[in-house]
């Protein structure tokens, strides 16, 4: 009877080994009868690696993996059921998701409640259930903290993408918790235990690159989050590691140490890439400020307010072409309205100046690119500014009554202009606001974020330019111009 | 070759018939005495008998012992106390099953038409 050499039978083991196979004495009973299968077929005169390969070709695709979860399936009734679940659940989550993109993309009813039952059996069904059948799988030492860290980490940052998609509050702080969990718990368990389980060096360099490469990236989309500095840095270096170092490496290793590519390797790559994309896109979208809508809103108003303070120019003109205006009170007009405008102005400056804590040349700069500001989202100096000690939403209160006192009166033989020019500068408290506020000051300024202040005070200067432009209308009426 | 299918229920009888026989037996062991037995009518295959050893020796119908055979660890498999009712159990579960199949094929036994 042949037998076999040492050589030839840690080599069957690797190959065992290579499926990781786990469960019980499923490892020994599988590297004896592939050994007796080959002795046998030795005998016969065939050569070691021939007859190796033709009994890897009879047990599959999926060799001798699939003997052991036929083995846990047939013993654990738990396991199997996971496992159906793991492979129902998984399909259903991407055909869901499937249709539910098709449906988004043509704006077909229906799309949302896909998605998000897609989003659904994807965190609570698949994703548990397969960390479970993982979890069986493997024998790793002390795995309890790695799986554990995964899951809970795993869920909340789900949850959290979810929140944020779906626009709920406190998407912010789950995405927080579930990163700084994966970051600080998750990856360095399982970087501890893959450098324990294996002695070679070159695959523990291999390890620690794409564990360290992992975590500059994850922590860049953290800071990138939370705007703090180096954000840029840490992705940009995160990501060139992971993707133009620790892939290539990987993979290189990986075709080198087995003449056969696992599916499991297949997988691995394209979640990865999967999750790459998907981070870095959430970490853009999350620094995304929250007050954008307000900066958008601001810029249409500041570029109208241009717009009308050139139309109501060219209407002057025309009112003092004619002979029969009083020039003086027309110019009176003319210059009261350039400056209150002017003094709003001069309040965005200086509010930019005190929140931003620049010279008032550069405020003067961000004053018309209020996306560039840092602090958009600072409220506490913007209203101790506006209400506290300086008290200066009280002066333009003031001032704007007295321009609207001096329109009202130029105008005066007109009652609905004169009503119209009283609405839109009213300083009252409307009085849907009177049971949360006490003023038209703290209605208007209140613990309003500074993005928010600079766009209330462009709004008031966009509400002289259109009562200005009333009072000429009705003027010209008046004079059948 | 007998199909797999048709094995498949009676795959847990034959292990353990063939277990009953012998003292104690490996893996490769019974696969090669099965095809001895059927003169390569039925071959198992690693993905068919050892979920089932697995499966008896978790039902608790047999024992394993471990030992050292040229440089490797061959697991041989025993039947147990209770193994061997069960087994009593299933080889007579199977002989009658192959009775029944019997009857179903052969159902004119002794009732052949009659040629005028």
């Amino acid at each position: 009877m042949y037998c076999l050499t040492n050589e030839q039978i840690s080599f069957i083991e690797r190959e065992v080994d290579n499926d990781e196979i786990t469960y019980s004495h499923l490892r020994y009973e599988l590297i004896d009868h592939v050994c007796c299968e080959i002795e046998s077929q030795m005998q016969a005169g065939i050569y070691f690696k021939e007859a190796y390969d033709k009994i890897r070709n009879q047990s599959g695709f999926k060799g001798f993996k699939k003997i052991q979860t036929d083995t846990l399936s047939l013993i654990d009734k738990n396991y199997r059921i996971m496992r159906n679940m793991m492979k129902i659940g998984g399909m259903a989550a991407l055909i869901l998701l499937g249709f539910g993109t098709v449906f988004k993309i043509n704006h077909w009813p229906g799309a949302g409640i896909m998605l998000l039952g897609g989003f659904f059996l994807m965190c609570f069904v698949f994703f548990p259930t397969a960390l479970y059948v993982m979890n069986r799988e493997s024998k790793m030492k002390g795995k309890n903290i790695v799986f554990a860290s995964v899951f809970i980490g795993g869920i909340t940052f789900m949850l959290g993408t979810l929140f944020k998609v779906q626009h709920w509050p406190g998407a912010g702080l789950l995405l927080m918790v579930g990163d700084v969990i994966l970051l600080f718990l998750f990856i360095p368990s399982l970087l501890y235990y893959k450098m324990n389980s294996t002695a070679d060096r070159k695959k523990r360099q291999v390890y620690l690159l794409g564990a360290l490469s992992l975590m500059l990236f994850l922590g860049g989309s953290f800071f990138k989050m939370f705007h703090w500095p180096g954000a840029q840095i840490l992705i940009i270096t995160g990501s060139i590691s992971l993707i133009s170092v620790f892939l290539p490496v990987y993979a290189y290793r990986e075709y080198k140490n087995s003449q056969h590519v696992h599916a499991s390797f297949i997988y691995i790559i394209i979640a990865f890439m999967y999750f790459t994309l998907f981070e870095t896109l959430l970490a853009m979208n999350v620094s995304k400020p929250l007050v954008s809508d307000y900066i958008h809103a601001e810029k249409m108003e500041s570029s109208s307010t241009k717009q009308l303070d050139d139309f109501n120019q060219t209407n002057y003109n025309l009112l003092l072409n004619d002979s029969t205006v009083d020039q003086a009170k027309l110019l009176t007009l003319r210059e009261n309205t350039n400056e209150l405008c002017a003094y709003l102005q001069d309040l965005k400056i200086r509010l930019i100046t005190r929140t931003e804590q620049v010279e008032a040349e550069q405020a003067g700069k961000l004053v018309d690119n209020i996306e560039l500001l840092h602090n958009m989202t600072e409220s506490k100096i913007p209203t101790q500014f506006m209400l506290g000690e300086y008290g200066k939403a009280t002066e333009l209160k003031n001032k704007i009554d007295e321009y609207k006192k001096l329109l009202t009166d130029y105008v005066q033989d007109n009652p609905a202009t004169s009503e119209a020019i009283s609405n839109i500068l009213s300083t009252g408290l409307p009085s849907n606001y009177a049971e949360f506020y006490t003023s038209w000051e703290e209605a208007q300024f209140g613990n309003v974020f500074l993005s928010g202040d600079i766009g209330i005070l462009s709004h008031i200067q966009y509400n002289l330019r259109i009562a200005e432009n009333l009072a000429l209308k009705s003027k010209q009426t008046s004079l059948n111009l | 070759m007998i199909a797999k299918e048709l094995l498949k229920g009676s795959l847990k009888s034959i292990v353990l018939k063939l277990l009953s026989e012998n003292d104690r037996m490996y893996g490769y062991e019974l696969t090669q005495k099965v095809e001895e037995l059927t003169e390569g009518k039925i071959k198992l295959t690693l993905g068919a008998l050892y979920p089932v050893l697995h499966k008896l020796e978790k039902e608790g119908a047999l024992e394993t012992e471990a030992v050292q055979v040229n440089n490797r660890t061959r697991i041989y498999y025993k039947l147990t106390q209770t193994g061997n009712s069960t087994a009593l159990e299933k080889i007579k579960e199977l002989e009658e099953f192959v009775q029944t199949i019997n009857i179903l094929l052969n159902p004119n036994l002794g009732l052949q038409p009659c040629t005028v």
